[in-house]
């Protein structure tokens, strides 16, 4: 823990003056920006608040969810039921998209948080695995044919929901810690029995991470839905993006406010990089990338750049500390 | 004989044979993890490797499959064993989200390099035998399936037999329960893992090997044969071969005969349900020892 | 805090990055046509994408070495800029923004398959590009009033349905049909309108089941069909899928009169890879080197088939056949307009009438060409062969098809 200095005022009023000019620009960009520009920034926003969403059942919590993409769906094919079939405007249809699945988180997480490490791991991906089955059988959602959403007028307001999901994503990453829950989800993290035998009763919380975070994936994935007009159960279901998620956190620095943002912005950009110059080495580099990541830098990248390279992580420190 | 129990007989005798896929699949899986308590998620892609193996040997080689089932098991033992001891080792014993990542990074990498170097090309081997079938009444069972499955039990068998009876197995055993202890009474613990995770590797090429010779092979095929061999290991229970061996005939029976009653369109709403249920009802599984598995 | 800053300066620092490259305009060359086609070379399309990569660089070739496309006075030769989507139609659509957006591309050929082409579709409608695709043949794409989608390729409905026609002309007549379909939007619409085009002809549907892409057993519904033992056996699905049912037909000695496959019989992998055991198959095909059609830049299909071989070492399938149409409908459509300006090809698109090696091309006015019929081919001692129409076909069907205890 730092200690206070004298300018720690000072520091934290600039900190906060550089957060409000950087979100103006950001808003101010699409004013300027080509559409192509302001595509591959909608699709980072996606990332950061994936990201950070994550972050709050992996970092906070400690319990590496597989599975996020379950909820990402379920608020996608929500909307886009709603907006189809009861004729609701976008927001409404968003928001309710969002409240089912954070119904759903409640319901399954009450059950398979009470699994560890790699069982909660694979259970969660199994729901998931499963949500993505129902959705093809169903009629409602046009099964495996995938569905129609009606066609947005432009693009740009796309930005706007990323840019705000990503905000608010970030912001609840912000504020956990503040709260007694963030206190009850850091002593579960680094021993449930411990946190137990002091009173804390680990599955609400563990619980609440589970649902702030499926939010968060459901109205990104009812954003996307309206955004790509099209979806069908591969699509939205689509594991990867939990994993990119995942690595992402795990490269920001998980448990850290900004980290997870970080890494989105980073990895997604190498990302798009990599797809535009070559295509079929483009998962070649992101499978090394995560092996070089994961061997020399699990702590994430902001743990590296604070403490200097020639302080690279400790073995034994993070089986203490690890998750699992 | 009715048609009706007819076709419930083919489809018993279909799960069992897919069991038999499932359960060669699943016990390397079950072995690595129940040993260095690493889930191998580039496992399905050994698995792609021992198929491809077999099917060069065939195609250009005109080997038969089954004769260089030893060799393509030899030729993955000494890959899981380089892998292991230089890549994966550095990360035992730390968060398993780390041992995660790693291996889904190594099979990313392998799965895509196999992409690029053998391109997309669905393969298959094709033998004299490939056709062949015992027909018992009205059941047809493929011959080349039952051989699969026989094999699958004898490479489980054997496995076992190693981990009772020999020295190196109970080197294993030892460490399994406690690492630290077997290091103090002098067990090379990095070399065993990494004979352990070699083995598995062996069995995960030559259940590819025989993967070829009944099913389409391509590169992106290891990813299924991953989450069934998770979803067996759950089933049947960590760190027991006879787990491994019945979880997977259950699962290939309980998939099978979904497919016939609702739909092939259910496997996964199956396959995931079963674990799920298994993880909330006996977490240790049918065979495994129950542990900390509660949260 | 130091080191929060330094988080914050590396992450602004690539952004930078980021917009300045995105800002980075390739200069385009002179009497140069920038094409760009985002195709899948990675994920579940990667080999049908790449066959499809053939039959556009055969055009491209072809085109630049006869001097380039006439354009009143000038010679433009063609340049086709490729990007891998990796079969995912949320990278195509962000790619084909990118393409036209930053690579500024004249005109766009489409990518593999329904969904990338569904999702690409509004991307060029917006932009007004017109996307002369190949590939991408399921009718929803054509129902959403777009005016710069035009599909050479015959729809959906019409894969399975030829081979029905054309079975219905063996003797003895086929009764029942048996469907399994791949659960995907192409899949499902050929499949669906197969199912009904048979209950309107006197054919007894039996069975009908959808199974996941890329499943890897399907032994259970087989096993279902063969207690049902119908005349004619429809598989809607991809190749991989095709192998499988053939492979799990043949160990369950499942005999039908009629294996019919809507994709994979027809590429070099089939025959390949199933030996014997893939004689007497049938497949619906946009496109055989059997037909009869003539036309511009390739001559006639025989000719087009022997310039594939030469250059890539085997017989065209129609992925390639199809796709290098796309082209040359595109050049057709450019120089018959007499102009490169988009909306100027875009009217000259909407009103081509041609006949090409590939067959008629003829766009209605949701853009699909409905004018060229498919055929359906058989797969003979390793080789495929027309069957019908009769008009175009090199050989008779052989109908029933053997059982299995005879292909040998």
């Amino acid at each position: 823990m730092a200690e206070p200095t004298a300018g720690t005022s000072l520091t934290r009023a600039a900190e906060g003056l550089i957060a409000i000019v950087l979100v103006l620009l950001l808003a101010f960009i699409p004013l300027v920006a080509s559409t192509y520009l302001i595509r591959i920034l909608t699709g980072i926003f996606l990332f950061v608040a994936l990201a950070s969403a994550w972050n709050l059942i992996g970092g906070y919590a400690g319990y590496a969810d597989f599975g996020p993409t379950a909820f990402l769906g379920i608020g996608a094919y929500t909307t886009g039921i709603l907006m189809t079939q009861a004729h609701m405007p976008f927001p409404l249809a968003l928001a309710a998209g969002g409240l089912c699945a954070m119904g759903a988180a409640a319901g399954i997480g009450a059950v398979l948080l009470r699994l560890r490490g790699h069982y909660f791991a694979i259970a969660s991906l199994g729901f998931m695995l499963v949500m993505e089955q129902v959705a093809a059988n169903l009629e409602i959602t046009g099964g495996g044919s995938g569905m129609n959403l009606p066609v947005a007028r432009g693009f740009t307001p796309f930005y706007y929901w990323m840019l705000t999901l990503a905000l608010a994503a970030i912001g609840t990453g912000a504020l956990v810690p503040r709260l007694r829950a963030g206190y009850a989800l850091g002593a579960i993290r680094g021993n449930q029995e411990a946190a137990q035998v002091v009173g804390v009763r680990p599955l609400p919380y563990k619980v609440l991470a589970y649902v702030g975070s499926a939010l968060f994936f459901a109205l990104a994935g009812g954003v996307y839905a309206y955004w790509f007009t099209f979806i069908d159960p591969p699509t939205v279901f689509d594991p990867d993006f939990g994993i990119q998620a995942i690595v992402m956190v795990l490269f920001g620095g998980a448990g850290t406010v900004l980290g997870p943002a970080g890494g989105a912005i980073v990895l997604k950009s190498l990302d798009i990089l990599l797809t535009n110059t070559s295509g079929l080495l483009h998962n070649v580099f992101f499978g090394g990338l995560i092996c070089v990541l994961v061997l020399f830098a699990p702590r994430g990248l902001v743990e590296l750049l604070r403490a200097g390279r020639r302080h690279l992580p400790d073995r034994r420190r993070l089986q203490r500390s690890g998750a699992g | 004989m009715g048609i009706g129990t007819q076709i419930v007989l083919q489809d018993a005798v279909n799960g069992l044979l897919l069991g038999g896929v499932y359960a060669a699949v699943a016990v390397g899986f079950s072995l690595v993890w129940g040993v260095l308590n690493v889930v191998n998620l580039a496992h399905g892609a050994l698995v792609m490797l021992g198929a491809y193996a077999t099917y060069w040997f065939a195609a250009s080689g005109h080997l038969d499959p089954l004769a260089t089932l030893p060799v393509v098991g030899y030729a993955l033992f000494l890959f899981g064993y380089g892998l292991q001891r230089f890549v994966i080792n550095r990360v035992i014993g730390t968060s398993f989200l780390v041992t995660f990542l790693l291996t889904f990074g190594l099979q990313l990498l392998i799965t895509n390099l196999a992409l690029a170097w053998w391109t997309a090309d669905v393969r298959s081997v094709t033998t004299a035998y490939s056709g062949w079938a015992l027909t018992v009444g009205a059941v047809v069972v493929p011959a080349v399936r039952l051989v699969g499955a026989g094999a699958a039990v004898l490479m489980a068998a054997a496995l076992a037999a190693i981990m009772r009876w020999t020295q190196f197995g109970m080197a294993v055993q030892a460490t399994a329960l406690d690492r630290e202890a077997a290091r103090l009474m002098g067990i090379p613990v990095a070399r065993i893992y990494a004979r352990t995770f070699a083995l598995a590797a062996a069995t995960a090429g030559m259940a590819g090997g025989l993967i070829s010779l009944s099913f389409p092979i391509f590169p992106a095929m290891g990813t299924g044969y991953t989450l069934v061999a998770f979803v067996v290991c759950v089933l049947g229970g960590l760190g027991s071969v006879a787990g491994a061996v019945v979880g997977g005939f259950l699962l290939g029976l309980a998939q099978t005969f979904a497919s016939a009653w609702v739909g092939p369109n259910y496997n996964n709403i199956v396959a995931f349900s079963a674990l799920i249920l298994m993880l909330v009802v006996r977490p240790a599984g049918l065979f495994g020892r129950a542990g900390h598995f509660r949260g | 805090m130091k080191g929060n800053h330094r988080a914050l300066v590396s992450v602004l620092g690539t952004i930078g990055l980021l917009v300045g490259l995105a800002g980075i305009r390739p200069s385009a060359a002179a009497d140069v046509l920038a094409i760009g086609a985002p195709l899948a070379a990675t994920g579940a399309d990667a080999r049908e994408g790449a066959l499809s990569k053939q039959g556009y660089d055969l055009w491209a070739d072809t085109v630049n070495a006869k001097g380039g496309i006439p354009v009143g006075g000038k010679h433009y030769q063609v340049r086709i800029l490729y990007y891998d989507d990796q079969s995912k139609p949320q990278i195509s659509a962000e790619l084909t923004d990118k393409l036209i957006s930053q690579d500024h591309v004249d005109f766009l050929l489409g990518p593999y398959g329904s969904p990338t082409t569904f999702a690409d579709a509004p991307i060029a409608e917006r932009y007004r590009i017109p996307m002369v695709e190949a590939n991408g043949a399921a009718r929803k794409i054509f129902a959403q009033g777009y005016r710069y989608t035009f599909g050479v390729l015959s729809p959906a409905d019409e894969y399975a349905v030829s081979m029905l026609k054309a079975a219905l002309t063996f003797h003895p007549r086929p009764q029942t049909v048996a469907f399994l379909a791949a659960d995907d939007l192409f899949s499902l619409e050929v499949a669906s309108a197969a199912r009904d085009w048979a209950q309107h002809h006197g054919l007894e549907v039996v069975y009908f089941q959808k199974y996941p892409v890329g499943t890897t057993d399907l032994s259970a519904p087989l096993t279902s069909i063969k207690a049902l033992q119908p005349d004619l056996l429809i598989g809607s699905g991809h190749l991989q899928e095709s192998l499988l049912i053939m492979k799990e037909a043949q160990t369950l000695n499942l005999n039908t009169h009629f294996f019919g496959f809507t994709v994979g019989p027809t590429t070099p992998d089939f025959a390949k890879a199933l030996g014997p055991a893939a004689d007497g198959v049938f497949a619906s095909s946009q496109w055989t080197p059997d037909v009869k059609y003539q036309g511009p830049v390739f001559g006639s299909a025989q000719d087009y088939a022997k310039a594939f071989e030469q250059k890539y070492g085997f017989v065209p399938d129609y992925h390639a056949a199809e796709s290098t149409a796309a082209g040359v409908a595109l050049q057709l459509a450019i120089e018959k307009a007499g102009s490169v300006d988009p909306q100027k090809v875009r009217d000259a698109l909407a009103t081509l009438d041609v006949m090409t090696f590939y067959g008629p091309i003829h766009f209605t006015p949701q853009g699909i060409n409905t004018a060229k019929p498919m055929v359906t081919v058989q797969i003979q001692h390793g080789h495929v062969v027309t069957v019908w129409p009769p008009d175009v076909a090199s050989a008779r069907a052989i109908y029933p098809e053997p059982v299995w205890s005879a292909r040998r």
